[in-house]
């Protein structure tokens, strides 16, 4: 590995590895005010207390600390689940971020850490000291408490981001004893079983350590921790894993004279997905996104984008949709270059195609139509209503991802067209309580009704809101003299003034 | 004279399902004007003796029943016309629960059969389909003049030509039909709590429940002028709910404590047997030179006995005590029972009452008029043994264990009332 041959020569590369140890507890912007908050999670089957902020640890909230004991203490305090996912995550994308911009070496070190290897990379940065500083900035920026240290090992980095004095440590080549030495044996990444052994033997700094021999520390503290202690002093070698980037297909076509014409676009597009397809079959992804740079002779660009809801690597169905944005291109003196990019991409494995060959019926998949759609009028304008299980009828749909199929609807019967805020109706005429109207007036019009199945009676969601608790909506649907048919509904049962104010509402029609 | 009688009312012994106790609904209905309402729970009829007590307090005749919810989706309310049909029932819910285990009851259209003599059953229809039609065959084929079919309002689109299609396949089948309610609690406002209650019963919160939540939340007792108005297209249906009550007469006062023979000396019967084991016994002790006192006070205490009945309980105790002895295990009677000169000198306690001066009235007595209870308690080690020996002798099904019905304490409660409103853990 690199990281071995370069540890060997430590001398002439002193600075190698850096940790902006990054408190999970503080993901809000920090420097905003906010009130004390603390996260809570369920520790083996206690719920506890996992972090909390300054601002709550002056309250006297600490971790490990009983959720129920926090809540007596501090009853206005902001509690919220811990997400150990989410800041996993989050630490991914600086990873990611740090691989991009800073280091082509740089890892996630659970749980709140992250290493970048900074040999021969610093100078790029302006100076190893310049850099840590900018990198505290950027922290405080996007709303991190970090501290740094740097050192010659992986390890001696992680205790001192941890346990050092200052929020920035610098440690000068072959100073990692010294530095480490006064450091609690916490911070070597022991197991808890070999901390509390070495609290028994009565080892709290790694200076204690230091000095005994070998053979019975191992014996009495377990061979990891010998390991540890050597990764941290660079006696074993640590190579850090880092983080992989994802390079963003691209392919790229220059043209020899000018073109202008939307037939000589399209073939150039047509060229192009050629390469990306024979590009994205070899890494096994599919295209989510498309973005067409075109470079005028006047040295502007000229760009449009695609997007697709599946990922596909089907250079038809992506000429198709190209083809749409064409007249968007302003060729102006002639375009001379062409870059083609993917900047969104998703694994796309071969299809089980299984249950097609035994003759069972296609599921169609309204993915390649939802984009053709979508490509005409808009991303937004394009989705499927699907159920959500509410006995109130405007909240019993949802607007949802056209491509996913929605779940069963219940039996009963709904309108085809539900209005958004149901219309008052005026001289309504109906037998109280359970009959449905005779006649009624909406928007201006006189309805006389022949015909009403009802009432189906729909109360509140009473724990959403106080004023649904008593609301009661009794729904008739009826017919006109003209055959039409509508959904009405009369607030309250006609019996408890409670339940509503007897007024009557349209709310839909059927088809 | 009202014109309905409600017949389908679960109370909250229907564990989870039910959300007012037999007292509110009570209450309600006194205030309603009913003369009488049924009590059928799901599976259980262990709600019908709160209500025997409401009725005490309300004057509101309780028509004690049960509900039984078939393996093949069927459902059927039961009610017993006599004392001898409730019991035909009551067999009937432990068939089905010995099968189903704790707290379920898993019976069988073909169970119903040999319990059907004497009650009436009222079928709950789901769609009118092939279905139903199929079951009202089944009912008339088993319970022919005494199977009804409920018709009950849904508040769904569609329920006006639900309940006519009902009941005509009721009329096609000649199957008479009963207009019931289907109530699960006692006033409107409870709707909340059962709401509550069926998400404890689906472990999720409330706003979680979806479709689970009861379709139709019309479910509170509802006046009987009010089921009149509402089902005026059916008066012979309701004209049926009447029926029924006026013919279950069972009352739950009609049920009396039965002890099971007990012999253990043949051709006497169990007082006078009783009486020989004592005067043996009690010769034994002084070597046939017996203080008066002891006789005295034993022909007063077996007086007492007799008239009260008691006796084949005093030779089953005796009976365990004697084989306990018999095995060497030590065992010992405790309590009120050591105020009787009879467990004296039986030996199934060992305070000697005359000499201690203890007052036998303080264990049993004409006035209190409830049974005697004699605790014994057995070497633990050895109590298995016992407890054995008792089902061998008296067979399986006529000994147990005593069982309790479970019922919601505050704690309980409130924890899983938290959840169910998706309060935290650490809150409750």
């Amino acid at each position: 590995m690199r990281e071995l041959g370069r540890r060997s020569e430590a001398a002439s590369h002193p600075y190698k590895v850096q940790t902006p140890a990054l408190p999970v507890a503080a993901p809000v912007a920090a420097p905003v005010e906010h009130a004390p908050l603390a996260l809570v999670g369920k520790i083996g089957r206690r719920e506890e207390v996992v972090a909390a902020c300054t601002g709550a640890q002056a309250l006297g909230i600490h971790a490990g600390m009983a959720a129920t004991h926090a809540r007596a203490l501090v009853s206005d305090l902001d509690f919220r689940p811990v997400e150990p996912e989410a800041d996993a995550a989050l630490l991914d994308r600086l990873a990611l971020l740090a691989v991009r911009r800073w280091s082509p070496i740089a890892a996630v070190t659970p749980a709140d850490g992250l290493w970048i290897d900074l040999a021969g990379c610093d100078h790029l940065h302006g100076g190893e000291e310049r850099f840590c500083r900018r990198l505290i900035a950027f922290c405080k920026r996007t709303g991190f408490t970090a501290r740094v240290a740097v050192a010659d090992t992986p390890g001696a980095a992680y205790a001192l981001a941890r346990f050092g004095r200052n929020d920035l440590t610098r440690v000068e080549p072959r100073g990692t004893v010294e530095a480490l030495s006064p450091l609690p044996i916490a911070a070597l990444r022991l197991a808890p079983t070999a901390l509390i052994a070495a609290r028994k033997f009565g080892f709290e700094r790694i200076a204690d350590l230091l000095p005994v021999a070998r053979g019975p520390l191992a014996r009495r503290l377990g061979l990891p921790t010998i390991t540890r202690l050597d990764q941290a002093l660079g006696g074993v070698a640590e190579p850090i894993t880092p983080r992989q980037d994802i390079e963003v297909p691209a392919v790229e076509r220059r043209l020899l004279e000018p073109i202008s014409t939307a037939d000589a676009i399209e073939q150039v597009m047509r060229d192009l997905l050629g390469d990306l397809v024979v590009l994205l079959q070899a890494k096994g992804l599919g295209v989510r996104s498309l973005r067409l740079t075109g470079m005028r002779v006047d040295g502007t660009e000229q760009i449009v984008a695609i997007g697709t809801s599946r990922p596909t690597r089907e250079a038809s169905h992506l000429l198709r949709l190209l083809k749409l944005r064409i007249e968007r291109i302003d060729p102006g003196m002639g375009l001379e270059q062409f870059l083609m990019v993917a900047p969104h991409t998703e694994p796309l494995d071969a299809v089980d195609l299984g249950a097609v060959l035994a003759g069972e019926t296609l599921v169609r998949d309204p993915a390649r139509l939802v984009d053709l759609l979508a490509g005409r009028i808009g991303a937004r304008s394009v989705f499927r209503i699907a159920p959500v299980e509410s006995h109130v009828p405007e909240r019993a749909a949802v607007r949802s991802d056209p491509n996913e199929l929605p779940g069963a609807w219940p039996e009963w019967q709904r309108p085809v067209r539900l209005f958004a805020r149901p219309e008052p109706l005026q001289r309504v005429i109906a037998l109280m309580p359970d009959q449905p109207p005779r006649r009624f007036e909406w928007r201006g019009m006189t309805y006389k009704v022949v015909g009403g199945d009802g009432p189906e009676r729909v109360h509140g969601e009473w724990w959403r809101r106080d004023a649904e608790i008593w609301a009661v909506r009794d729904y008739y649907r009826v017919e006109d003299e003209t055959g039409g048919r509508y959904w009405v509904f009369r607030r309250g049962d006609g019996f408890e003034d409670d339940t509503g104010d007897l007024s009557w509402w349209m709310h839909g029609v059927f088809g | 004279m009202t014109h309905y009688v409600e017949l389908q009312v679960l109370t909250h012994f229907s564990l989870l399902r039910g959300a007012s106790s037999p007292e509110e609904l009570f209450a309600a209905a006194a205030m309603l004007g009913y003369p009488a309402i049924g009590v059928s729970d799901i599976g259980t009829v262990a709600g019908v003796v709160r209500a025997w007590e409401a009725q005490k307090a309300t004057g509101v005749r309780s028509i004690a029943g049960t509900r039984v919810d078939l393996s093949c989706g069927r459902r059927l309310l039961l009610y017993p016309t006599d004392r001898p049909a409730w019991s035909r029932i009551t067999r009937l819910l432990t068939v089905g629960k010995k099968r189903a285990g704790k707290g379920g009851c898993l019976l069988h259209w073909h169970d119903l059969q040999p319990w059907s003599e004497g009650v009436i059953a009222i079928l709950l229809p789901h769609e009118a389909d092939e279905e139903n039609l199929a079951a009202l065959a089944d009912l008339k084929a088993i319970y022919g003049r005494r199977g009804y079919m409920a018709l009950f309002q849904r508040r769904r689109p569609g329920d006006a030509v639900r309940i006519d299609a009902l009941a005509r396949q009721a009329g096609g089948a000649a199957v008479r039909a009963v207009v019931t309610g289907d109530v699960l609690y006692h006033a409107p406002e409870a709707r909340l709590l059962q709401d509550v209650v069926t998400a404890v019963r689906e472990k999720c919160t409330v706003d979680e429940l979806g479709y689970r939540r009861e379709v139709n939340a019309d479910r509170a007792l509802k006046s009987p002028d009010e089921m009149v108005r509402r089902f005026r297209a059916y008066p012979d249906a309701l004209q049926a709910s009447v029926d029924i009550s006026r013919l279950c007469t069972f009352d739950l006062g009609e049920l009396q404590y039965q002890y099971p023979h007990e012999k253990l000396i043949d051709g006497l019967t169990a007082q006078e047997a009783l009486q020989q084991l004592a005067t043996e016994a009690v010769e034994r002790m002084f070597d046939g030179e017996v203080p008066a006192a002891y006789t005295d006070q034993i022909t007063h205490e077996m007086r007492l006995i007799g008239e009260l009945g008691y006796a084949p309980y005093f030779l089953t105790v005796f009976a365990i005590v004697r084989e306990a002895r018999r095995r060497g295990i030590l065992c010992q009677g405790r309590g009120s029972a050591a105020n009787s000169c009879v467990c004296f000198v039986l030996g199934v306690t060992s305070i000697d009452p005359i000499k201690h001066e203890l007052l036998f009235e303080r264990f049993v007595s004409g006035e209190r008029r409830e049974p005697p209870d004699i605790d014994v308690d057995f070497e633990h080690e050895r109590r298995e043994e016992i407890i054995q020996w008792i089902y061998e002798t008296y067979g399986r099904n006529h000994s147990a264990l005593t069982a309790v019905v479970t019922r919601y304490r505050a704690r309980g409660a409130v924890r899983d009332v938290g959840k169910a409103l998706g309060l935290p853990e650490d809150l409750m």
